[in-house]
C-alpha cells in the first residue's frame, strides 16, 4: 500500500534552498486556488534569490482552526526555500476591521484584545511553522505615525467611488448592512504595508482578492513593481455541506484540539474533500496529484486515515504520533475494542435514566443536544457483535458495556 | 441673510428646515439652564479671508446668544493652517501669510478668540483620527456629501474621507481645549456638522445661511 503520509511528512525536514524555480513553483501551485500571475511568480523567483514574502493577519480571534493554517502551510514552503518571510500582525488594521467576506461589520479590537489574541495565535501557528523563520512586524509601527501629507499622497490616488463600490460592500449595502468608512480604507492600508516592506509576493486566502488588488494598485502608484499574489482556497468544513470551516458553523478542527479529536474529525470529512485537504496540509508536487487522486478514489478510507495521520504528525514532526492515533482509532471504531481509558466513567443510582446520567456528566451543552443525539440513533451500546440503539428512558442498570454517544464519545456506567 | 431653523432633532435623516430670518438656531433642544456664556467655535481654512462673508458669523453668534438666553457670547475662530497646506499644496510660507491675514482680520470683524490649528492639534498622525472612521458608514457619508460633489464623483478620491476625519479630529480637540458649547457653521456644511453631533461630545450646532 502506498504511504503518502510518510512520503509527505519526510519532506517536512527537507531544505529547499537552491531548488530550481520550476520545481518550487510545482510545489507551490497545488496549494493555490489562484495566482496573479504564475508567470510573474516564476520571474520574481528567478530575479530575487531571496524573495520578500508577506503574510498578514489581524488578530481577531484567540483560537484558530486548521482552516486558518492553510496559508501558513504555503508560507512554510517559501521559508523552506530560504526566502524572507514578513509576518504582519495587523495591530493597526485590526482597529479598523477587515471587511473581507463579512456580511456585517467587524467589531474593531482594543489594543489589549489584540495583544492577548496575538499571544495565543503565535503559539498555535508555531505548531506548523518555525516562528524563528518569521520576521514579525506590527503594522501600527508605520501606519500609526503616518503624517497627514503622507497619507494624503496615497489616498489621492484612490477613487472614492471605486473604493466604495466593491462587490462585497455593494452586497452588504443592498441588504441594508453597514460598511464603515474605515473598511473602505482597509485595502489601502494593506497596500501601505506592502510598500513599506517592499513585498515581492503576498500570500492569503482567496477571500482577500479585493484587498490584494488594492495593494497592487498602491504599489504601482508608488512606483514599485506590483507584488505577486498567491491565494489559497477557503477550506471547507468537516460536515461536507459546502460551508467554509468556521467556529460558528461547528464544522471545524481546532488547532488546539487533542490529537485524538483532530484525527477523529478528519476521519469525518466527506471523501470528496480528501484531495483538497492533502494539497493544503502536505507538500504535494504537481506531478504527484494524479497518482494521489487515483489512490484516494481507489482507497478513500485508507487515504483519509493517511491524511489524518499526516495532519496529526505535522504538528509534532513525528510520524509515530500520527500512527498512534491511527491505531487507537482503528481499535475503537473498526475492532470495537474500547479500553477503559477511552471512556468517561459515570457513577449514578441504578434507577437513573441514561438521559439524566449523561446530562449530569457535564459533557453536553443541553438536554436538547442529548435528545437530538437519541433521536438520530446516536446513542448506542457497543460490542464486537454489533451496536444496540438505546432510548433515553432506559435506566443505567439495564445498559450493558460501553455506550457510544455521537461519533467519538464513550461512557461507562457504574451503579451505586 | 437668511437663516434656517431646524424643527426636528430625532435623527439626521428626518431633519427638516423652514425659512427664518436673521436667527441662527441650535439643532439641540435648549438645555434647561442656558449657559451664562455661549462659547461658539467657527472653523475656517480654505481661502483668503473674504471679509463680507465672515462678518455674518459674529452677528449670527449674537442672535444665537439671544435665542439661547445667555448673557454673553464668545466666538472662537479655529483657523486651520494644517489641512490647506496638505490639500492645496501650500508652502509653509504661503500658509503663514494667509494665517497672518486671518489673525489680523478676524478680531476686527467681531471674533473674540483666534486659534491656529497648528497651535492646538499636536498629533497629526493617522492613528489619531482614523479610528473615527469605524463609526461612520459609507452610506451615511455618501448621503451627506453635498450634491455638488456627487456630480463630480468620478473625480473624488479617498481624501474626501481623510479631510472629513481630519476636521472631526480638529473639532474634537477644540471642543475640549476651548470649552466650546457649540459650533457656528454655514448651512452648506450641514452634512459634515450633522456627523460631528454623532461622533463628538455633546455640543450645539447653529446653522447660518450665508447664500
Amino acid at each position: 500500500m502506498k504511504r503518502f503520509d510518510q512520503q509527505f511528512l519526510a519532506r517536512d525536514s527537507e531544505s529547499w534552498v537552491g531548488m530550481e524555480v520550476d520545481e518550487l513553483v510545482d510545489f507551490l501551485l497545488p496549494k493555490c486556488q489562484e495566482v496573479i500571475t504564475t508567470n510573474r511568480l516564476r520571474q520574481k523567483i528567478s530575479e530575487h534569490p531571496t524573495l520578500k514574502v508577506k503574510f498578514g493577519i489581524d488578530p481577531t480571534a484567540s483560537e484558530i482552526h486548521i482552516g486558518h493554517v492553510v496559508p501558513i502551510m504555503l508560507l512554510r514552503q517559501f521559508a523552506k526555500a530560504g526566502h524572507h518571510i514578513d509576518f504582519i500582525i495587523g495591530d493597526f488594521t485590526a482597529r479598523v476591521g477587515d471587511p473581507t467576506a463579512r456580511d456585517t461589520g467587524r467589531v474593531p479590537l482594543s489594543p489589549e484584545q489584540i495583544v492577548k489574541n496575538m499571544e495565543t495565535y503565535t503559539s498555535q501557528i508555531g505548531k506548523y511553522i518555525d516562528l524563528r523563520m518569521l520576521h514579525i512586524h506590527h503594522n501600527a509601527k508605520w501606519l500609526n505615525p503616518m503624517t497627514l501629507q503622507e497619507i494624503f499622497a496615497i489616498f489621492q490616488q484612490i477613487n472614492l467611488s471605486e473604493a466604495m463600490q466593491r462587490e462585497d460592500f455593494r452586497a452588504r449595502m443592498r441588504n441594508e448592512q453597514a460598511v464603515s468608512l474605515a473598511e473602505v480604507c482597509y485595502g489601502v492600508l494593506m497596500g501601505i504595508d506592502s510598500v513599506h516592506l517592499g513585498t515581492h509576493v503576498e500570500i492569503g486566502g482567496i477571500d482577500q482578492l479585493l484587498n490584494f488588488q488594492q495593494c497592487r494598485k498602491i504599489m504601482r502608484q508608488s512606483g514599485m513593481d506590483k507584488e505577486v499574489i498567491l491565494m489559497t482556497p477557503i477550506l471547507e468544513g468537516t460536515s461536507g455541506d459546502g460551508k467554509k470551516m468556521s467556529k460558528s458553523y461547528g464544522n471545524y478542527v481546532a488547532v488546539n484540539a487533542t490529537h485524538e479529536d483532530k484525527f477523529g474529525k478528519i476521519m469525518s470529512i466527506p471523501d470528496r474533500l480528501i484531495s483538497q485537504y492533502f494539497r493544503c496540509f502536505a507538500d504535494v508536487h504537481q506531478r504527484e496529484l494524479e497518482e494521489l487522486d487515483a489512490f484516494i478514489k481507489e482507497n478513500p478510507l485508507e487515504a483519509k486515515k493517511q491524511l489524518a495521520t499526516l495532519i496529526v504528525a505535522t504538528e509534532t514532526q513525528h510520524i509515530e504520533d500520527g500512527l498512534r492515533e491511527r491505531e487507537s482509532f482503528e481499535r475503537k471504531f473498526s475492532q470495537k475494542n474500547i479500553h477503559n481509558e477511552d471512556c468517561v466513567e459515570l457513577t449514578e443510582d441504578a434507577s437513573t435514566t441514561i438521559l439524566d446520567a449523561l446530562l449530569k456528566s457535564g459533557q453536553f451543552k443541553s438536554k436538547g443536544e442529548l435528545r437530538r443525539l437519541f433521536e438520530q440513533q446516536g446513542v448506542r451500546s457497543v460490542s464486537e457483535d454489533g451496536d444496540t440503539i438505546l432510548s433515553p428512558e432506559i435506566v443505567i442498570s439495564k445498559v450493558n458495556g460501553v455506550v457510544r454517544v455521537g461519533k467519538r464519545r464513550f461512557f461507562q456506567f457504574v451503579t451505586i | 441673510m437668511e437663516l434656517y431653523e431646524l424643527e426636528s432633532v430625532v435623527s439626521s435623516s428626518s431633519l427638516r428646515f423652514r425659512r427664518w430670518t436673521m436667527i441662527a438656531y441650535s439643532i439641540c433642544e435648549s438645555p434647561p439652564t442656558p449657559p451664562k456664556v455661549l462659547r461658539l467655535g467657527f472653523s475656517v481654512w480654505a481661502r483668503n479671508p473674504p471679509k463680507d462673508y465672515l462678518s455674518i458669523y459674529p452677528k449670527a453668534a449674537e442672535e444665537a446668544r439671544k435665542r439661547a438666553g445667555s448673557q454673553n457670547v464668545s466666538l472662537c475662530a479655529l483657523v486651520d493652517d494644517v489641512w490647506p497646506m496638505v490639500a492645496l499644496s501650500r508652502t509653509r510660507k504661503e500658509q503663514q501669510n494667509i494665517s497672518d491675514r486671518f489673525v489680523a482680520l478676524l478680531p476686527d470683524l467681531g471674533f473674540h478668540e483666534i486659534h491656529l490649528v497648528s497651535d492646538f492639534v499636536k498629533d497629526t498622525a493617522l492613528g489619531a483620527y482614523l479610528p473615527h472612521a469605524t463609526r461612520v458608514t459609507a452610506s451615511e457619508f455618501w448621503k451627506l456629501l453635498p450634491q455638488s460633489k456627487k456630480t463630480i464623483s468620478d473625480n473624488l478620491t479617498l481624501n474626501e474621507i481623510l479631510g472629513f476625519l481630519w476636521h472631526i479630529h480638529v473639532l474634537e480637540i477644540a471642543l475640549g481645549e476651548f470649552r466650546l458649547t457649540g459650533l457656528l457653521v454655514g448651512i452648506r456644511s450641514e452634512f459634515f456638522y450633522l456627523m460631528t453631533r454623532k461622533l463628538l461630545p455633546p455640543h450645539d450646532v447653529y446653522f447660518v445661511n450665508t447664500s
